[in-house]
């Protein structure tokens, strides 16, 4: 199961190499005449032509790389919001007045369901440049799961995707450890 | 009777569309790629048959913020029965280029080498003004300048 940035990088990696080795099986392999006997007694491969596998990696290859950088998004974003979730909680007093509670209550659900831009506006006295690349990052992911209509946003590619989110990640544990950290001190 | 003729008029549009911030935005990654689509022209015909490696147009449209919406032509390059794909993405793009001689250059443009399910990534960069164009391979992610050699290495590599 997809938990965790490093998961969603390392299934996108899995899917492209699965799909370049089918594409090369069927370029190279499939139609050898000593392939033949063996992959005719198979029930799954004798209907399968070599064409048919090339065309089927090509299918996978042309959406991979935008669907990989929309999965990579969703994975911070769920990260994200669940860590802000917990943060919130924790910095937080036992007992509040009804006015605050009900305002905590509106604002974990911003967080929860809210623009994820508005969740990474938060950090941006932490670090602004990398928020702003986290964001164009979100922008791409939103024009591919719009249908990619309108004008093309900055273009993304997995690798860089993967970069940015992970540093984005990290820089967040880090603020979090040293906010832990005052408040044990405190 | 109006003040323009239809052709003045023309020229006058292009004229303000030329020099709007859009327009010298678009016309300067329309003279970029055109620049790196000479080379590829010019390195494949210097080393072989124009007619045993045929050069193909394929126009694509984009629409990108900031310089609107252009058709540019990609290339097909057909050696033998395979073919690789110019494919220009556009001039706007997320990142920067680490040569392996050192720095870090921000990217000023994408064009995809494609061939079937695989491809090299070129990144446009400016560097004192100049283009510098970089390709980058998709499975390791190695950084080289984009040379005639490169580009040899890369079209053999992906029709192999």
């Amino acid at each position: 199961m997809i938990s965790s940035l490093d998961d969603a990088w390392a299934w996108y990696q899995c899917v492209r190499t699965l799909a370049r080795d089918m594409d090369r099986l069927g370029e190279r392999f499939w139609n050898r005449q000593e392939w033949a006997e063996a992959l005719g007694r198979d029930n799954r491969f004798r209907s399968v032509r070599a064409i048919d596998l090339q065309d089927s990696a090509k299918t996978i290859s042309d959406d991979l790389d935008d669907l990989a950088v929309l999965l990579l998004l969703s994975v911070l974003e769920a990260m994200v919001r669940d860590q802000a979730r917990i943060d919130v909680e924790n910095s937080l007093p036992t007992r509040l007045h009804p006015a605050v509670e009900h305002a905590v209550e509106v604002l974990k659900k911003d967080i929860g369901v809210g623009s994820f831009g508005k969740v990474t506006r938060a950090f941006r006295g932490i670090d602004p440049n990398l928020v702003e690349e986290v964001n164009q990052v979100r922008r791409y992911r939103n024009r591919v799961a719009h249908g990619r209509r309108g004008p093309e946003p900055d273009s993304v590619t997995p690798e860089k995707a993967y970069d940015r989110l992970t540093r984005f990640l990290k820089r967040m544990d880090e603020v979090a450890i040293v906010t832990a950290e005052g408040s044990d001190a405190s | 009777m109006p003040e323009l003729s239809f052709k003045e008029w023309v020229d006058r549009k292009m004229e303000e569309a030329r020099d709007s911030q859009r327009g010298r935005r678009r016309a300067d990654w329309l003279r970029a790629y055109e620049g790196l689509k000479e080379k590829i022209r010019s390195w494949l015909r210097e080393e072989d048959d124009p007619e045993r490696i045929p050069i193909h147009s394929e126009w694509v449209q984009r629409n990108e913020r900031g310089l609107g919406t252009y058709d540019i032509e990609g290339l097909r390059i057909e050696i033998g029965d395979s073919s690789v794909h110019v494919v220009p993405m556009g001039r706007n793009v997320v990142g920067s280029v680490t040569p392996p001689s050192g720095g870090e250059f921000r990217a000023a443009g994408r064009v995809d080498l494609k061939c079937g399910v695989r491809k090299y990534v070129l990144y446009r960069t400016i560097q004192d003004g100049q283009d510098v164009w970089y390709a980058v391979d998709d499975e390791r992610y190695g950084v080289t300048p984009f040379t005639k050699e490169r580009l040899q290495e890369i079209l053999m590599d992906l029709m192999s």
